[in-house]
């Protein structure tokens, strides 16, 4: 009967044993369980730690919407959804890597300035684009005299009068030019009439796909929108393509909310 | 006065009594497929599985049903010299008692069978036939072709099996049973008949769900490993019983005694 007696001990040692490992797997469980759940809480700050790697992914992100050869702001708007989800990473993250525009400019000559700001493929500011003598007449200008260049120029981008959008419609009807379109856009822009503004900013870019200021203006107007994400997503998709300068202060403007 | 576990212990120790036969769905099965190939013009039927899958027990049921009704030898034990194996064969069909000192003739043996063709039918029932030499089953061969005795063999399904799948008894064996272990539920049947046959129905009912699961776990629902594990069990239980009564439930089946008997068997280790 003694074998009995040592096999009950053996039991014990058995049973003990059991229930040890049982609550070593219930605290892993419980430690993994509260890890998952507390990374979760911290998802933020743990994607700041890796933000190296929500670059490359990012960039890859943005490199598949390019390879579907987007090429102008209406097309990228469709392709919203599909991206949506990563949208908010990309806000949180620097997704085009941060350069002191500042420096930039000292290191780059003069020249290469200039030509980067006036590309030779650019529409440029035809003397069509302003407004005739006729159509000047119509807006309300307190002394004719003064009517120099200075002037006019100051009327144009300071105006915000209805009576200057009713003529610049009149003249996009007739011309059905880019730049009648951003002048619009702009306008509307300065009233604060932001729907408007990226509704014209959207027509100068269906003209010409190629016009800096209409990516610009549009994602200005949708960040005033409060759609700043989705400002940044078509300014980086655009930048991805051109490499322009102003598009990337934009998106550090609009990123950190300087706009 | 007796413990009633030392009685319930005993009807788990390993045999092939006929009484310790239990009617499984399973094994009724194949008895039926066994039974109804005697009466086919086979030469040889093959039982095979792994050992403790009960084929010793349906040979001997099969033998204790029919041997009332038609001419059947049952050769529980394997006959390994083949000396001995003839002459228990002849003895068996003449009825006489062949002198010690006397050599059955294999070649006579073989004529005799051929004047009783037509005449009888004689089945003779091998157990454990991977133990007999090529040889003897050779020569088993050559009297099944007499088409006056038939065999029924039993083979372990890992040994010997090159036997069976030479050409010669392939040709002959024309009905091959295979036996498995039980599954959870056979093995449940299979323990409660067997302690009901015996009259402890109240132990049975003890036994819940997850004992039989447990139980099964270790054995496979092998039946001799069964039988080797419920013995364990009732022999810690009727220690308990009648020295320290007082740890062990009326309700229900311990739990602890089955994991001291699966620590005892090594089917779990401290």
């Amino acid at each position: 009967m003694n074998k009995i007696d040592n096999l009950e001990q053996k039991w014990k040692i058995y049973k003990t044993k059991k229930i040890v490992s049982s609550l070593l797997l219930l605290l892993i469980v419980y430690v993994v369980g509260a890890g998952v759940y507390y990374s979760y809480l911290k998802r933020d700050s743990i994607n700041n730690f890796f933000s190296k790697e929500t670059v490359v992914q990012n960039e890859l992100n943005v490199t598949t919407v390019e390879e579907q050869n987007i090429s102008d702001i209406k097309s990228i708007v469709k392709k919203e959804e599909s991206v949506e989800m990563k949208v908010e990473e990309l806000f949180f993250q620097p997704i085009i890597p941060i350069i002191d525009m500042e420096k930039e400019r000292v290191r780059t000559p003069k020249s290469v300035i200039h030509k980067e700001k006036i590309p030779s493929h650019r529409i440029r500011a035809k003397p069509s684009t302003y407004l005739t003598a006729q159509e000047l007449s119509k807006i309300k200008v307190s002394n004719h005299e003064e009517r120099d260049t200075t002037r006019l120029k100051r009327i144009h981008l300071g105006s915000s009068s209805k009576n200057y959008i009713e003529t610049m419609k009149k003249k996009f009807l007739k011309s059905k030019n880019s730049r009648d379109a951003l002048l619009l856009a702009k306008a509307f822009y300065r009233e604060k009439n932001y729907k408007e503004s990226e509704k014209w900013a959207l027509e100068a870019n269906k003209i010409d796909s190629d016009l800096d200021e209409s990516w610009i203006l549009f994602a200005q107007a949708k960040a005033k929108m409060g759609k700043k994400n989705e400002a940044i997503k078509i300014l980086i998709i655009y930048y991805k393509r051109t490499k322009s300068p102003n598009v990337k202060a934009m998106i550090e403007k609009i990123k950190i909310g300087d706009i | 006065m007796s413990s009633q576990y030392r009685a319930l212990k005993n009807i788990f120790i390993d045999s092939v009594e006929k009484d310790a036969y239990v009617d499984l769905e399973s094994a009724s099965y194949n008895y039926k497929i066994l039974e109804s190939g005697l009466d086919k013009p086979l030469k040889m039927l093959l039982v095979f599985g792994r050992p403790g899958t009960g084929k010793s027990m349906l040979l001997n049921k099969l033998y204790h049903n029919l041997k009332e009704s038609r001419e059947i030898h049952y050769f529980e034990a394997p006959i390994l010299s083949e000396k001995e194996f003839l002459r228990r064969v002849l003895e068996s069909i003449s009825s006489q008692q062949i002198p010690k000192n006397m050599k059955v003739n294999f070649d006579g043996l073989l004529q005799y069978c051929q004047t009783l063709k037509g005449q009888r039918e004689i089945v003779f029932l091998l157990d454990e036939c991977q133990l007999y030499s090529e040889s003897l089953m050779e020569k088993i061969r050559l009297l099944s072709d007499t088409r006056v005795i038939k065999f029924v063999i039993t083979l372990h399904k890992t040994d010997n099996e090159e036997i069976v799948a030479k050409e010669h008894f392939k040709t002959r064996i024309w009905e091959v049973i295979e036996m498995r272990n039980a599954n959870e539920y056979d093995l449940e049947l299979y323990i409660t008949k067997k302690m009901i046959k015996k009259g402890f129905m109240e132990v049975a009912n003890m036994l819940r769900k997850k004992d039989f699961k447990y139980i099964h776990s270790h054995t496979l629902g092998n039946f001799r490993e069964t039988n080797k594990y419920l013995y364990t069990i009732f022999d810690i239980y009727e220690y308990y019983d009648e020295l320290e009564p007082h740890k062990l439930s009326t309700k229900r089946f311990s739990r602890k005694i089955l994991e001291m008997a699966a620590l005892r068997l090594g089917y779990i280790h401290e």
